[in-house]
């Protein structure tokens, strides 16, 4: 006999509205900043940032949601455990990268070679292909603790050439063999295998964290008839 | 496809799509609360895709010590209203503290100026009388032209000038 009880339990959870909302509010907008992480980590790229001394752009998983979505975000990992605990593992891995940084960041600030370029860099008025001083950079009324503080984070980020409309970049593009070599020293090294080390495993942690959204959305959209994104917004 | 400028420059001509961009991104870190709901409404083009890249491109518009534009172009800033009336009055304060900030020159260039001239004339018939203005007011002052539109990549003269830019080649190393 079919009790009310048990016609309750046998109807669906959650019906074709409810996956809408979870693909508009919470899959899509995840995985597409996911793939910008995973693209940024390939790079070498930490965005390590200072100030405030964060991941720019490797961002916790609620702020990759609208806030008013973080109750929908919520709704739909406890119908998804197994993606509970992916996420939870992605935002530990990405504060213990985020720690490692702080770390290396001190490490490369407080050196005295990173002082020694960097004094060498102040004196340094030969002129960039761009027209302008090497020590212009310095010329915007920056403390010598705040020139030191961004050029360490460059060497943190492992930065490629700066574009010529950052402040920073007729010192960095000129010296930047000099600074990242700051990264072999044995006290800064052993701060820079950790970031290594932790940034290799976020990427592993992303590649798999796509992967499965990715998969349980294709499950969802096949089995409630729920196109990825509304065939009106394309 | 051209590569960035090669020195950052003192002024550039800014077409309607980078100005919005940037006048966009200003307001939102000016308040960050209702970011998501400007962004819902400007929304910002595909080559921002984190806070990496709209630090770069912020860089980008601090590094342009006089921004020129055509009154064109402000007309239609002006007239994207997709905003609450009270948040569009905030947005639209804070994009003119911002302009006059940058030393904001605002130029008319007018149908008739440009019809004497080859160049320009030619190019109202092809890309229209707006774009022609930016790229015309580009080639007069001497200075890079920074678009969102690939079409005006062809609208330099033979000797290359104006150098048009676009936005999203800019931060392509970033």
């Amino acid at each position: 006999m079919t009790t009310r009880s048990n016609a309750r339990k046998k109807q669906p959870a959650f019906g074709p509205g409810i996956v809408r909302g979870w693909f508009d509010a919470v899959l899509n907008p995840m995985i597409q900043t996911l793939k910008y992480e995973q693209m940024r980590l390939e790079e070498g790229n930490w965005t390590w940032q200072v100030p405030p001394g964060h991941l720019e752009s490797i961002l916790p998983v609620k702020r990759m949601v609208q806030p008013l979505a973080e109750d929908t975000l919520e709704q739909f990992l406890n119908f998804h455990p197994d993606l509970k605990d992916e996420i939870e593992i992605y935002g530990s891995t990405r504060v213990q990268l985020e720690d490692a940084c702080r770390s290396l960041q001190r490490a490369v600030e407080e050196s005295g070679e990173l002082l020694a370029i960097y004094q060498r860099a102040k004196e340094d008025n030969s002129i960039t292909p761009q027209g302008i001083t090497v020590n212009s950079a310095f010329g915007l009324g920056q403390k010598d603790q705040e020139n030191l503080e961004a050029l360490a984070q460059y060497v943190v980020n492992r930065s490629g050439e700066l574009p010529r409309f950052f402040v920073y970049s007729p010192v960095w593009n000129k010296y930047r063999d000099e600074f990242l070599a700051l990264l072999d020293l044995p006290n800064i090294n052993q701060k820079a295998i950790p970031v290594e080390h932790m940034g290799q495993k976020l990427l592993k942690v992303i590649e798999e964290l796509i992967e499965d959204l990715k998969e349980t959305r294709n499950e969802l959209s096949l089995k409630y008839d729920v196109p990825y994104v509304p065939t009106q917004m394309i | 496809m051209p590569p960035p400028p090669s020195r950052p420059p003192s002024k550039a001509v800014l077409d309607t799509g980078p100005l919005f961009t940037g006048l966009t991104l200003v307001y939102i870190r000016q308040r960050p609360t209702v970011r998501d709901y400007v962004l819902h409404e400007h929304k910002l083009p595909k080559y921002i895709t984190d806070p990496t890249t709209e630090r770069a491109f912020l860089a980008f518009l601090d590094s342009i010590k006089e921004v020129l534009t055509t009154s064109h172009v402000i007309g239609q800033i002006k007239s994207r209203r997709a905003l609450a009336p009270d948040i569009y009055r905030e947005f639209m304060l804070s994009s003119m503290d911002f302009l006059s900030r940058k030393g904001l020159s605002e130029r008319l260039v007018t149908l008739l100026s440009m019809r004497e001239d080859d160049n320009s004339r030619r190019l109202i018939c092809t890309v229209g009388p707006t774009d022609a203005g930016l790229v015309t007011l580009a080639r007069q002052e001497n200075c890079l032209l920074l678009t969102d539109d690939n079409r005006l990549f062809d609208c330099c003269d033979n000797d290359g000038k104006p150098e048009v830019v676009l936005a999203r080649n800019l931060l392509s190393p970033y």
